[in-house]
C-alpha cells in the first residue's frame, strides 16, 4: 500500500547507508538537468571533506539497493572522497512516486530556482510517468517549482517537454524562461530543430529569441513557406558562414535580416530613408529622424551649434536643400 | 437554439417583456442570479446567455481613437456577444464576460434615445446596434432588429443602421421602415471571409441579402472593415467591389467605409492562441499613437487607394466612401482632393450630413 502524503515525513528512518548500496544511476526523481556536473562540485566536495554531510540525503529502500530521492550532489561528493557510509533518511518501498518527487522538490526548494526546461521535465514525469492529475500538479507541486498556479502553464510545460533534447539542452543552458521556448513548440519537429542553427549562432537573450521565433513563425504562415527556405536565404547563410565576426555582431545581423524578411516595407523604408539622408549631405551637427514606424506625418531636424557660423551653415544648407529631390523623397515617406 | 449551455436571468430582469419573450422562445429553464457579475465565466467553447438590466447609458458615442478622424457615429449596446466568431473581433478580448449579454430593459433604451433625439442636433444623427454584436444575432429570440426599425420609423433627422454579416433578415423585410433604417453588410475579400469570419455568410450570400433588402426599400451600406493584407489582396478586394453592383444599385448605397485591420496588442496574442492558423496577425503592423497595432502607413494608403479606385470604377464617383478611424494625413494621401478630405472629426460628420441630404429621401421628411 502506498503511503499517504501527510504521513511522509514521519515515515522516514534515519540510518547510515553504505554508498555502494545506493544506485547513483537511478535518476527518476532527479530535478536538475545538470547532473553530468554532479561529481564536479568542488565547493561541496571540500565542505563534505571538512565537515561531513550535514543534511541527510533521502533514499528509498527498494530491497536490494537504495534509490536516491534528494542529495545526489552530496552523494557524488562523498563517493569522490571515498566516504563509505552516508547519513540518510530512508523511506520504505511503499512511498509513491508523486510523494518522492514532492520530497525531492521540497529538499531543493530553499536552495534553487528551476529552469523552464527542468520544470517541464518534472511536470511531464508527474503527469505521464507517475499518473498525477493536472489539477493536483498545479495545486500541490507548482509552489514547489516556483510557478504561478495556472493550467495554461501546465499545457505549455508539457508542450515544451516534447521538444527535442537538442532544443531543450540549448534552452536550459541559456536559462531561457518559458515564453521563448513555447514559441518553439509552434513548429513541426524538423523545423524546430532547423531553427537551432539560427538560435545557436549567437548568445541571444530570451527577448530576442522570442522575437526571432515569432517572426519566423509569422513568415512561414504568411508566405506559406518552410522554415528551411528562410534558413536558405543567401544573406542568412552568409552571416552564419562568417565565423570571423564576434558572435554578438553575428546575432545582430541575423536579427536585422529576419526583421527585414518579416517587415519588408518597414525595412525598405528605413533603407530608402538612410540613402536619402546620406545623399543629402547634412552639415556637421545636423540629424534628420523619423517616427520609429513612419506613422507620423513629419520629420525631425536636430541641429547642434556653437556659434553663428554654424547657424549660417545650416541656413545656407536649408536654402539649397529644401527643394531638393532628397527632401522630396524623405517627405514622401511620411 | 443558439447552443447556450446555461441561461441566467438577473433578478431585476425577470419582469421585463423581453425576458419573457426570450425564455418562451428558448423553452429552457433559467437560473436567477442577484447580479450578473456573480456569474462564473463559461468554460472555453461553452456559452451562457445572460439576461440583464443595463444601469448606465446604453447609447454611446462610437469609441473613436486619439489623433484620428472619427465620423460621429453612435452605438446602442443592447446585446454584447456574437456567434460569427471572427478571428479579429474585439469581443475576443472580453474573456471575462460571463456570456452573451442581452440588456432586456429595452424601454429604458427608448427613453434614452428619446432624450437624445429630442435634443438639438446640427447634423443627421447616425446610430446602430452592430458595434458589439451582429445586429441580427439572436434576432429570432429577441426581435430587437424589428423593434428598433419600428421605433425609428417615425423619428426625424436620424438614420438607424443594422450592421451584419448574416443573411437572415426576414424579420425586418416587410416592415414599414419609412427609409429611416439602413442595412449594412460587412464585406471582405473572399479568402479573408473564408478564413477569418468562421460563421458568417459568404460574400455572395451577403450581397444577395443586400439585394433583397434594397427591393424592400431599404437603403444599403457596406463596411470593408477590417481590410486584411494577404497574398492577392488587390484582386480579392477588387472582385468584391465589382460584385456589389451586380446586386445593389449604387444610388441606394448611402455609405461605404474602409478600415484596415487594427487592434490592441493583447488581441494579437489572443488571436495567436485561439486561432493559431489565422494569418491575420502576420501583416506588417506597428503601434500607433493610440497604442493600437496598425499596418504600416504606406501599406494602408495603398490598400485604401486601390479599393477606393475599384469602388468608384464600378459604382461611380458619387459613392460616399470614408475611412474609419484614420489619420488626417492618410485621408490626404488617399483622396488628395481637399473637398473629399475632412479637416477633423466634426467635419467628417458634416460630410456625412451633406451626403445624406443629397441621397437620402425619407417618408415624412423633406
Amino acid at each position: 500500500m502506498k503511503i499517504r502524503s501527510n504521513q511522509i515525513l514521519n515515515s522516514a528512518v534515519p540510518m547510515d547507508i553504505s554508498i555502494e548500496k545506493i544506485n547513483l544511476e537511478d535518476r527518476r526523481y532527479t530535478v536538475s538537468l545538470d547532473s553530468d556536473s554532479f561529481d564536479q562540485n568542488s565547493d561541496l566536495t571540500a565542505s563534505v571533506a571538512s565537515y561531513g554531510i550535514l543534511n541527510r540525503v533521502r533514499l528509498i529502500d527498494s530491497g536490494d539497493s537504495y534509490v536516491p530521492i534528494a542529495g545526489l550532489r552530496r552523494l557524488f561528493a562523498a563517493e569522490r572522497l571515498g566516504i563509505g557510509t552516508v547519513p540518510a533518511l530512508v523511506y520504505n518501498d511503499g512511498l509513491s512516486d508523486a510523494d518522492a518527487m514532492r520530497i525531492a522538490l521540497a529538499d531543493n526548494f530553499p536552495a534553487r530556482e528551476y529552469t523552464a526546461i527542468e520544470a517541464s521535465g518534472v511536470v511531464s514525469r508527474l503527469i505521464y510517468d507517475f499518473g498525477v492529475g493536472e489539477e493536483e500538479v498545479v495545486g500541490e507541486f507548482f509552489d514547489l517549482l516556483h510557478l504561478p498556479h495556472s493550467s495554461k502553464i501546465v499545457s505549455d510545460l508539457l508542450s515544451v517537454a516534447a521538444l527535442s533534447d537538442e532544443i531543450k539542452g540549448l534552452c536550459h543552458a541559456r536559462r531561457y524562461p518559458l515564453k521563448p521556448i513555447v514559441r518553439w513548440c509552434g513548429f513541426d519537429e524538423g523545423e524546430g530543430d532547423g531553427l537551432l542553427t539560427l538560435v545557436s549562432a549567437a548568445p541571444f537573450g530570451s527577448g530576442i529569441v522570442t522575437e526571432l521565433l515569432g517572426s519566423v513563425a509569422d513568415i512561414v504562415k504568411r508566405d506559406g513557406i518552410a522554415v528551411d527556405e528562410i534558413l536558405e536565404d543567401t544573406v542568412i547563410k552568409s552571416i552564419l558562414a562568417d565565423e570571423g565576426v564576434p558572435s554578438g555582431v553575428r546575432g545582430e545581423r541575423i536579427r536585422e535580416r529576419i526583421r527585414g524578411i518579416r517587415y519588408p516595407i518597414h525595412s525598405g523604408l528605413n533603407k530608402r530613408f538612410d540613402d536619402a539622408v546620406g545623399r543629402l549631405g547634412l552639415p556637421k551637427g545636423a540629424e534628420i529622424s523619423h517616427h520609429p514606424h513612419f506613422e507620423a506625418d513629419y520629420l525631425d531636424l536636430k541641429f547642434r551649434f556653437k556659434d553663428g557660423r554654424d547657424l549660417k551653415r545650416l541656413g545656407d544648407f536649408l536654402n539649397t536643400a529644401s527643394e531638393s529631390e532628397e527632401i522630396e523623397d524623405l517627405l514622401d515617406m511620411v | 437554439m443558439y447552443g447556450f449551455e446555461n441561461i441566467y436571468v438577473e433578478e431585476g430582469a425577470r419582469e421585463f417583456p423581453l425576458t419573457e419573450r426570450i425564455l418562451n422562445r428558448l423553452g429552457s429553464e433559467a437560473v436567477v442570479v442577484s447580479d450578473f457579475r456573480d456569474i462564473p465565466v463559461a468554460e472555453e467553447g461553452k456559452k451562457s446567455l445572460v439576461l440583464a438590466v443595463h444601469r448606465g447609458r446604453v447609447v454611446k458615442n462610437c469609441p473613436g481613437t486619439a489623433g484620428h478622424v472619427c465620423c460621429g457615429y453612435h452605438v446602442i449596446n443592447q446585446v454584447l456577444g456574437c456567434d460569427v466568431d471572427c478571428t479579429y473581433c474585439i469581443l475576443n478580448c472580453y474573456i471575462n464576460a460571463p456570456g452573451v449579454v442581452v440588456n432586456v430593459n429595452l424601454g429604458d433604451t427608448f427613453v434614452e434615445l428619446n432624450g437624445v433625439l429630442d435634443g438639438k442636433r446640427k447634423y443627421i444623427y447616425r446610430v446602430g446596434t452592430g458595434e458589439l454584436t451582429d445586429s441580427f444575432y439572436l434576432d429570432r429570440l429577441t426581435g430587437l432588429a424589428a423593434g428598433f426599425v419600428r421605433y425609428f420609423a417615425d423619428k426625424k433627422n436620424v438614420l438607424f443602421e443594422l450592421k451584419t454579416k448574416k443573411t437572415d433578415i426576414d424579420g425586418v423585410l416587410d416592415l414599414d421602415h419609412r427609409g429611416k433604417t439602413i442595412i449594412s453588410w460587412s464585406l471582405n475579400a473572399d479568402p479573408v471571409a473564408g478564413s477569418e469570419e468562421a460563421n458568417a455568410a459568404t460574400i455572395r450570400e451577403r450581397l444577395e441579402a443586400a439585394g433583397r433588402a434594397q427591393k424592400q426599400g431599404y437603403y444599403i451600406g457596406f463596411h470593408f472593415d477590417p481590410m486584411v493584407h494577404h497574398k492577392g489582396w488587390e484582386a480579392g478586394y477588387d472582385k468584391t467591389a465589382r460584385a456589389i453592383f451586380d446586386f445593389v444599385d449604387p444610388k441606394r448605397i448611402l455609405w461605404i467605409s474602409l478600415g484596415t485591420f487594427r487592434s490592441p496588442p493583447r488581441l494579437f496574442e489572443i488571436i495567436r492562441r485561439r486561432h493559431p492558423k489565422s494569418r491575420i496577425v502576420t501583416g506588417e503592423s506597428f503601434p500607433g499613437d493610440d497604442g493600437k497595432l496598425r499596418y504600416i502607413k504606406p501599406l494602408r494608403v495603398e490598400m485604401y487607394r486601390s479599393l477606393l479606385n475599384s469602388l468608384k470604377k464600378y459604382g461611380g464617383d458619387d459613392l460616399f466612401v470614408y475611412l474609419c478611424m484614420e489619420r488626417k494625413d492618410v485621408w490626404e494621401k488617399v483622396y488628395g482632393n481637399a473637398s473629399e478630405t475632412p479637416r477633423n472629426s466634426g467635419d467628417l460628420d458634416r460630410m456625412f450630413h451633406e451626403n445624406l441630404k443629397r441621397k437620402w429621401s425619407v417618408d415624412g421628411e423633406s
